[in-house]
């Protein structure tokens, strides 16, 4: 029976962690800094339209994940690996963070532009339901008793959903733009000037860096859960 | 046995034994007249408004039939060991799947031919026609396809009465939209219109048809 | 200005939402901590019961 003490990374060889960790607080203060130091003010939104720069890379993530759980899935089912599974569960959990993220921020945004909470607008409608297929795949990877079928089921949702998320969008765009509808206006209708484009892409560079660091850490945390299932269904066969 | 002769085989045998309990259907139509009843009181369904409510009421109905088939429809499957029986003969299982398609779409047409002549009848929708009949059958087959494929998946899970529309409703939106819009601009008289949302039915139905024979085998694993 | 609001509102939304599951993510390397720590303690007591005259000797590494 293997020694339970040999089978557990110790945080003291994880250095490059700790320096992700360092850079992605670093890059994340300096874009916070640009974002309300550097950027201009927006001539039509005025402050508000700040709230921009979290919204873009959050939504950029939120999709992204989805598409690491799209190619872990695959892979999980054709290759059999438990990794596989372990980054699609790692950034499913990312993904939900930061779709919840990219909702309430534009929602948040919204109000003050559009006077409204919320619009059934193309990207925000299908966001939300991003968000529901996230839910769905906690739900299923809870609900199902073996966590070896859960990973299989999950690695089905987890393709039809990627699959399904443009015609989603296309489906909800045909919606929105074959019915009367309040006039929507999209932040982005004249050229950003050079100030808000850099802040943007630090921003969005700072983000990812951030979600590397969080996918990293999360990834060994469900690298060790694992482990101590086994650990712990060895002990109960033997011990 | 080929394939073909498999498939007739569970097809028969799913017929055979709805036709002997009943269950399936007649509890798939009552919860459709229902819902088009409740539906009746909560929209104007002869109003002015009426082809557009009425196709809203149509879906919804459809949906919480298909919903409710399918939660029947595994259960009942699994009595007995007879799907751990199907699981274990030789039976590829893309002709498993769509053997079990095309038993509920048997199952849910005899539902929603009612429901349409219900619609026709109570409500004066010209629902009769070409038009509806096919966008009735590709969302109809979208709805299924997914269907098959999650309803197997939630079969032996607790709360499999909330797992199955929380997996399967986000998904089925752009079914549920595009029927919808679909019989509504039929009912209407817009054929023209209908075209685009009958192509995106169909790719819809085809490409999850597609993707659900792929992976209904990795759902059957045991 | 008054839009200032909503701003510093999205940005405190999103920090706190970071910061709970930055938190959240704490907790669940404790957790496993606390549970490999007891797991090690079960290890060891079990394989004491197995074998008590190799309990003074190193522990069995067989992998």
């Amino acid at each position: 029976m293997a020694t339970v003490k040999n089978t557990v990374r110790r945080p003291a060889t994880a250095a490059w962690l700790s320096v992700l960790a360092a850079l992605s607080f670093l890059s994340v203060a300096l874009s916070v800094v640009l974002i309300f130091l550097y950027a201009p003010r927006d001539v039509d939104q005025g402050e508000v339209q700040r709230l921009f720069y979290l919204h873009l890379p959050a939504a950029w993530l939120a999709y992204l994940s989805f598409f690491i759980i799209f190619v872990s899935s695959i892979l999980y089912l054709v290759r059999g690996h438990a990794r596989w599974d372990r980054l699609a569960r790692s950034a499913a959990e990312l993904g939900f963070i930061f779709t919840t993220v990219v909702l309430l921020t534009g929602s948040i945004w919204g109000r003050p532009i559009w006077g409204t909470w919320w619009t059934w607008d193309a990207r925000l409608t299908t966001t939300l339901i991003l968000w529901f297929i996230y839910l769905g795949y906690f739900l299923l990877r809870a609900y199902v008793a073996d966590p070896e079928r859960g990973a299989r089921y999950a690695a089905v949702l987890g393709i039809v959903g990627f699959v399904d998320i443009p015609i989603i969008h296309m489906s909800v765009r045909w919606w929105r733009t074959l019915h009367p509808q309040p006039i929507v206006v999209r932040s982005e209708g004249p050229a950003m000037p050079p100030e808000m484009l850099v802040t943007m892409i630090v921003t969005l560079v700072a983000f990812c860096i951030l979600y590397v660091f969080l996918l990293a850490v999360k990834y060994r945390i469900e690298t060790t859960r694992d482990e101590v299932m086994e650990l712990r269904g060895t002990l109960e066969q033997y011990g | 046995m080929s394939a073909w002769s498999q498939f007739i085989a569970i097809v028969k045998r799913d017929l055979l034994l709805e036709w002997r309990a009943r269950e399936l259907v007649l509890g798939m139509l009552v919860m459709t007249l229902l819902t088009l009843l409740i539906f009746n009181f909560a929209f104007d369904l002869s109003g002015v408004q009426r082809a557009a409510s009425g196709s809203g009421a149509l879906w919804v109905a459809i949906v919480f039939a298909t919903l409710l088939g399918w939660g029947r429809a595994v259960v009942l499957d699994r009595q007995e060991g007879a799907w751990e029986g199907l699981l274990l003969s030789p039976v590829e299982r893309p002709v498993i799947f769509i053997a079990k398609l095309v038993s509920m779409l048997v199952f849910v047409t005899i539902v929603e031919l009612v429901a349409l002549l219900v619609l026709a009848v109570l409500f004066a929708l010209p629902v009769l026609q070409p038009g509806v009949l096919v966008v009735v059958g590709l969302g109809t087959l979208g709805l299924c396809t997914l269907g098959t494929l999650f309803a197997a998946m939630t079969a032996n899970v607790r709360s499999r009465e909330v797992l199955l529309p929380a997996l399967l409703f986000p998904l089925a939106v752009p079914v549920v939209i595009g029927a919808v819009r679909a019989t509504t601009l039929e009912l209407n008289g817009f054929t023209g219109d209908a075209a685009p949302w009958k192509s995106l039915l169909g790719g819809f139905a085809a490409l999850f048809f597609a993707l659900g024979a792929l992976t209904f085998g990795s759902v059957t694993e045991e | 200005m008054e839009n200032v609001w909503y701003l510093f509102a999205g940005f405190f939304v999103t920090w706190l939402i970071l910061g709970i599951y930055l938190f959240s993510l704490r907790r669940q390397i404790e957790v496993l901590r606390s549970e490999l720590a007891s797991l090690r303690g079960e290890a060891r007591t079990s394989e004491r019961q197995r074998s008590p005259e190799s309990a003074t000797a190193s522990e069995p590494n067989v992998s």
